[in-house]
């Protein structure tokens, strides 16, 4: 009776055990379900990107049934919307991120996840640059994927130069703040408008305010005053002023304190404003075909004198694409990352946006506009890639920066009270000069 | 009676307060906790990334009281408050009384009137921006038609700025007819409807009596819808104090700041990781809006 008891006993085991097995086995036959990604991106009004990320997007589902949705929005939109949806725990799956200072808060707060493992794989390592792997990287873990190189220039309608017989400065050498003066200002006696500015858009006013301060006070005051060895006062006062002096000069369109960089665009492609500052993105902003007589070019920032070694620093900052680390699909992101990075999609980016891309792939010839070839030898000769202060520093003192800058270009602040507000905003948030 | 039994008139007070319960969760869910939270929130420094936040106690509430760009926005919000108050008050009771008096003729007025309401805010700034706009906005185009700036010169008065929006002496103006073009509509409704609340014998009396518009709306009228005004004009101050898409679409709080209200302040210290900050703002809002509505009401009521 009792051995009945144990053989039935050992029989049950045994019968559960291979109950487990099959369930195991048949668990890994059966497909998994396919996901939803939420992908996130702050590039409304970019058609030619959209166009990009929903081509991919459906590309990725049909390799592997998982459906990415993505969302565009305008840039505070997109901060505000993240910063509720990371606050919630309920994020997109995946998000755009600039790095330096957002990056930080990002990593320091555990919104974003260590995809490491990702800049292991072959792929990666061969793609993946070390300036770009670099500003995604903090003590050495990787937090998102560089995908563009976003660098900040002054357009020019070379037709309306040639016009008026200004000479086209070389992309080489540059051209002084003087020449650029006398420039707009034939443009302005001519009946046009020498530089389409955006005055609704206050980050578009930060591309002249980064230049302006590295110009006028050379390359690495900034850097020095971010690391509190020295304050912000001296160097913002000397670069608002000259900010203030060529506000004052009236070389924007009218109404410009209103108009967003749309707008601005239209006036540079009609033909209303000889030059425009942008960044890279602005040239598949623009449709430059045989037809459309601008003939699109691209100039240096001006240089002072005082600061020769000044020119040709070049200021932009990598885009990434994050996982967030309370997403629910972290697996299949880091595999869109992955189809995003394949060859063919990143030649793909750089062929229907000709927005300059971040990682290593050959490129076909013919790639990019007559214009980007000039970006890129620009950027090859620079001897310093400087990431926009905005994006450098911490966000709020950041946003301190735009909000200085800003009332310094509509005359509502004195550059020197201006750049004491800077280093208030600094002291508070980063501490006081060493 | 038994000690313990319950009288009927108690146990109606007891099922009437047990039916009170789900009311009163959703208004403590959904009202007093936000705001309880959002006052403890501004109590930090907190990025609204993450539950991270760092207690520096009233440090906000004291930076925004002291920034002249709250000042700034708090007095362009009052300006508009104040103004979209009087403008929606007289227009649209205006409106309200000529669609009672001249009967078919004055409600078209009214019915015109309307047609906005149904628009977007963020529509209604798009709109007016191309209206505004200097090289081909209809505003510059019916300036340049009647010569309005020619007029204006010959008599010594400043005259319009082709760019409304960019102008600093013309930039919050051009908001104000904007918000007041779409909103007169609702308020002349309103007021409408308090209009036919008033008996036919009241009217046939002030005419009896001989009295002229004027004096029937002052000494009749205005007294008897007292309460329809005061539901007007709480509606309005909260919509005006709320403002945020117009102002948004159409200036963007420029320029420069010239015309930044409290709702666009808090949105850009949200967009740059100062939630703690924007909830102090958020609740300076709440604040202000709560004192000027009570100071209304006691002053229609003192009325009374």
């Amino acid at each position: 009776m009792q051995k009945n008891y144990l053989y039935a006993i050992v029989g049950i085991v045994i019968i559960i055990i291979a109950a487990v097995a099959a369930y195991a086995y048949l668990q890994s036959q059966t497909p998994k379900e396919a996901v939803t990604l939420d992908f996130w991106a702050p590039f409304s009004g970019e058609d030619a990107v959209i166009a990009f990320w929903n081509n991919v997007s459906d590309a990725y589902k049909n390799a592997t049934g998982n459906t990415v949705r993505v969302s565009m929005y305008s840039g505070d939109e997109f901060f505000t919307k993240i910063t509720t949806a990371l606050g919630s725990g309920s994020p997109p799956d995946l998000f755009t991120c600039y790095g330096g200072g957002e990056l930080d808060t990002y990593i320091n707060e555990s919104a974003v996840a260590d995809i490491s493992s990702l800049f292991g794989e072959s792929w990666a390592q061969s793609q993946i640059g070390a300036g770009a792997k670099d500003a995604v990287t903090r003590n050495g873990i990787q937090y998102a994927v560089p995908y563009e190189l976003q660098t900040d220039w002054l357009y020019i309608n070379k037709a309306l130069f040639t016009k008026y017989n200004i000479s086209i400065p070389s992309i080489s050498t540059g051209w002084t703040w003087d020449q650029f003066i006398a420039a707009s200002n034939t443009l302005k006696a001519a009946g046009i408008t020498p530089v389409a500015m955006s005055g609704a858009d206050t980050w578009a006013m930060t591309f002249p305010e980064c230049y302006m301060y590295e110009r006028v006070n050379g390359p690495n005051l900034f850097a020095s005053a971010l690391a509190r060895n020295t304050s912000f006062t001296p160097g913002y006062t000397n670069a608002f002023n000259a900010i203030k002096q060529w506000v004052d000069g009236n070389y924007f369109e009218e109404g410009w304190q209103t108009l967003h960089y749309t707008d601005a665009a239209q006036m540079f492609q009609s033909g209303s404003a000889a030059m425009w500052i942008q960044g890279t993105w602005g040239v598949g902003m623009i449709s430059d075909n045989a037809s459309t007589p601008m003939q699109l070019g691209v100039a240096q920032w001006p240089y002072f004198p005082d600061h020769p070694e000044a020119n040709k620093v070049i200021f932009g900052e990598f885009t990434n694409v994050a996982v967030a680390a309370a997403g629910k699909h972290k697996s299949e992101a880091e595999d869109f990352l992955r189809f995003i990075s394949k060859p063919e999609w990143v030649v793909k980016y750089a062929q229907q946006t000709y927005n300059p891309v971040a990682q290593t792939v050959t490129l076909p010839s013919g790639t990019y506009p007559p214009v980007m070839a000039d970006i890129q030898a620009a950027i090859a000769q620079a001897p310093m890639l400087h990431i926009r202060f905005g994006s450098m520093a911490p966000k709020d003192l950041g946003a301190a920066f735009d909000e200085q800058n800003l009332l310094v270009w509509t005359g509502q602040k004195s550059p020197a009270d201006a750049a004491a507000a800077i280093e208030a905003k600094a002291v508070e948030v980063l501490g006081p000069v060493h | 009676m038994a000690r313990f039994q319950i009288k009927a008139g108690s146990k109606r007070t007891i099922v009437l307060y047990l039916l009170l319960i789900p009311t009163l969760t959703i208004y403590i869910l959904f009202f007093i906790y936000p705001v309880i939270n959002g006052l403890s929130l501004g109590l930090y420094k907190y990025s609204g990334v993450s539950q991270v936040k760092y207690f520096i106690g009233l440090r906000n509430y004291y930076v925004i009281a002291m920034d002249p760009q709250f000042h700034n926005a708090l007095t362009n919000t009052v300006v508009i408050t104040v103004v979209n108050s009087l403008a929606q008050f007289a227009i649209g009771f205006s409106l309200a009384w000529l669609a009672k008096k001249y009967g078919r003729v004055g409600s078209v007025f009214l019915s015109v009137a309307l047609i906005p309401i149904v628009l977007s805010f963020v529509s209604v700034g798009l709109m007016w921006q191309w209206f505004y706009n200097p090289s081909f906005g209809l505003v510059n185009a019916l300036v340049n038609f009647f010569h309005v700036n020619g007029v204006l010169t010959a008599v010594g008065l400043p005259p319009i700025p082709r760019s409304l929006t960019a102008n600093p002496s013309t930039s919050l103006l051009s908001i104000l007819l904007a918000a007041n073009w779409q909103g007169i509509g609702l308020y002349a409704v309103i007021y409408s409807a308090g209009l036919r609340t008033i008996s036919p014998s009241i009217y046939d009396s002030m005419k009896v009596d001989g009295l002229s518009d004027l004096q029937k709306i002052r000494r009749v009228i205005w007294p008897m819808m007292k309460d329809t005004i005061a539901l007007a004009l709480v509606l309005v101050i909260s919509a005006s104090f709320k403002i945020f898409e117009l102002v948004y679409v159409l200036t963007g709080g420029g320029p420069g700041r010239l015309t930044d209200v409290i709702s666009i302040y808090l949105y850009r210290y949200y967009a740059s990781f100062q939630a703690g900050y924007a909830s102090a703002v958020a609740f300076y809002i709440l604040l202000i809006g709560l004192v000027l509505i009570i100071v209304q009401f006691r002053f229609l009521r003192t009325e009374k």
